[in-house]
């Protein structure tokens, strides 16, 4: 009889654990697992708000950086074409005594967004000294403007000397025509 | 506890400790091993000796046999010594049933003859031993049965003519007691063969003993379960207590888990959706920085592509003085390369110059000077330069 009563006992410990301790051994593995990447995620989020007073500082810090480099370049109206600009560049340096011809606006090229810069060639000939003025007036413009490219020559004889240089100018500029992202 | 071999007798227990010393056990310990060796002289035993060694066959021959083999009314027990590759050695035992009633009253139902150990450590050795450890002769006088193996030291042998082989002896008073070994010899004992055994000191013997308790562990949970058993029997008021305390403690702690876990999962899920929005804008505040990061790097890559070219202006118009004449027909510039063109008293030294200036590589000459009619020399030289030595500093954003 007791013999009986402890087989009967022992069957219900096995079937209480294959039906009723082993799911619900199951089920605790699935939700402490589930429980945990809750909470790395949790950590993570928690992590990135903390840390949200100091990127928006950055942030600002950044785009003062780049706004103060903008500051410096010709904008570029919603009708107004990057040609213009390079035009205009070209108009700041003329004077009577050099030459200008061969304008030719070549390409322009985006950077960022809203940051572009234009290129093109210009000759200019004349006595050196205003050659190289016209030259340094537009050095002393950078970094708005550059010149990738630079060719001086001396013609002519001793006594009527010219210098003709071809520049190959660039000229950054910002515009409002943001390129779709 | 019993971490000894432990041997029981008609006399009692008594444990074998490394030295050899008997040691009385009260009936008052608890083993937790079910296996006990029995003494020589609490047992019939016999050596049978069959062909095979086929394993299926030796069960079957010893199932046959076993209940006719004892001269005794008592139980008799097999065990295997050997199984070579034709024949099979097994020990009959017939346990008196005062040592079986004593076993049982202490829960050991493993009982191993004395002599076992010795006959399977000691099998096919082809040499006459003998042990200082006191081993009793293998004989049950009450129950008239002629000892199988004992002769007196100065007697003759009486014994079973498939036993007398070699032997582990020990002459302790009158009695000379054998353990049989497998060989074809048939000489009896003698005295020079007695002069020349070898000898089973007490240490060998004892760890000859102890190889018998690997199933320690086993016997251990087994009579920890059969004491439990009978506890629950004899105190059944305080067992059902027990079980229900026990069931109510599995019960609560498996509900606390499951709580736990549950408040745990819904607790971190709600903070997470709280801090959702907050997350999302720190999400889009960090790709602003990043993007307007690479916005700053892509700007400064481009003005780091563009030297000033005042600075190498500079570096040329130093080079010319009073004494070399230098006059520059031509000057190209490109983002890489510099080419020179013009006059010089010495062209060579202006090459020699131009290789000495900082950044400058690969200084050389794209025709060979020539003599011109003002006895100077027309250079046409050509020159690699190094951008990021004469890029403006200045023209870069700094974050």
């Amino acid at each position: 009889m007791i013999q009986n009563k402890f087989v009967y006992i022992f069957l219900a410990v096995l079937l209480l654990i294959k039906f009723a301790y082993v799911p619900w051994s199951d089920w605790v593995d699935e939700k402490q697992q589930s429980v945990s990447q809750l909470s790395a995620f949790y950590d993570k989020q928690e992590q990135a708000v903390n840390n949200k007073s100091l990127l928006q500082l950055k942030l600002d810090e950044h785009q003062q950086y780049l706004s103060t480099f903008k500051d410096l370049m010709p904008k570029l109206s919603k009708n107004e074409k990057a040609n213009t600009l390079w035009f205009t560049l070209l108009e700041s340096i003329k004077n009577k005594d050099i030459k200008m011809y061969n304008q030719k606006v070549e390409f322009e090229e985006f950077v960022t967004n809203d940051i572009s810069y234009i290129t093109g060639s210009v000759s200019i000939s004349g006595e050196a000294t205003h050659v190289m003025q016209a030259f340094l007036k537009l050095e002393a413009k950078a970094p708005t403007v550059f010149l990738d490219k630079l060719s001086l020559n001396r013609t002519g004889k001793a006594h009527k000397e010219i210098l003709v240089a071809q520049l190959y100018i660039g000229y950054w500029f910002s515009n409002n025509k943001a390129i779709a992202p | 506890m019993n971490k000894h071999p432990l041997f029981l007798s008609l006399n009692g227990f008594y444990q074998l400790p490394h030295q050899q010393q008997k040691k009385p056990i009260t009936a008052n310990w608890k083993l937790s091993s079910s296996t006990c060796l029995i003494t020589r002289d609490c047992y019939w035993e016999h050596i049978a000796y069959y062909p095979t060694a086929n394993i299926i066959e030796v069960y079957k021959i010893i199932a046959a046999e076993i209940d006719q083999i004892s001269p005794l009314p008592s139980k008799t027990y097999a065990f295997i010594i050997n199984l070579s590759q034709n024949q099979a050695v097994v020990l009959y035992c017939s346990f008196l049933d005062a040592i079986l009633a004593k076993a049982a009253s202490y829960n050991l139902w493993r009982l191993i003859p004395e002599s076992l150990p010795l006959y399977r450590a000691l099998f096919r050795e082809n040499k006459v031993f003998y042990t200082d450890a006191i081993l009793a002769s293998v004989n049950i006088n009450a129950a008239n049965i002629e000892p199988e193996k004992s002769a007196s030291p100065g007697g003759e042998l009486e014994s079973n003519q498939k036993l007398n082989n070699q032997l582990i002896i020990k002459i302790a008073g009158n009695k000379l007691a054998s353990l049989p070994q497998d060989s074809d010899a048939t000489r009896p004992f003698s005295e020079p063969m007695i002069s020349e055994a070898h000898l089973i000191d007490s240490d060998t013997h004892y760890q000859i003993l102890t190889r018998y308790r690997a199933l320690d562990a086993l016997d251990f949970i087994v009579q920890t379960a059969d004491y439990i058993k009978k506890s629950i029997i004899r105190y059944k008021h305080l067992s059902s207590i027990a079980s229900i305390f026990c069931v109510s403690l599995i019960l609560t702690f498996i509900m606390g888990k499951t709580a736990f876990l549950l408040w745990q999962h819904d607790h971190l899920s709600n903070e997470i959706s709280l801090a959702k929005a907050n997350a999302v804008h720190t999400i889009v505040l960090s790709n602003d920085l990043k993007k307007i990061k690479m916005d700053i790097r892509n700007v400064n890559q481009h003005l780091s592509e563009h030297s000033s070219k005042t600075q190498i202006f500079k570096i040329l118009k130093e080079l010319a003085n009073n004494d070399n004449q230098l006059v520059f027909k031509t000057i190209n510039i490109s983002p890489a390369e510099i080419q020179l063109h013009g006059t010089i008293t010495s062209a060579a030294a202006l090459l020699a110059d131009l290789s000495k200036i900082k950044g400058f590589s690969q200084v050389q000459f794209n025709t060979p000077p020539a003599t011109n009619k003002n006895a100077g020399e027309n250079f046409n030289i050509n020159i690699f330069y190094d951008q990021q030595i004469y890029s403006n500093k200045s023209n870069k954003i700094t974050p």
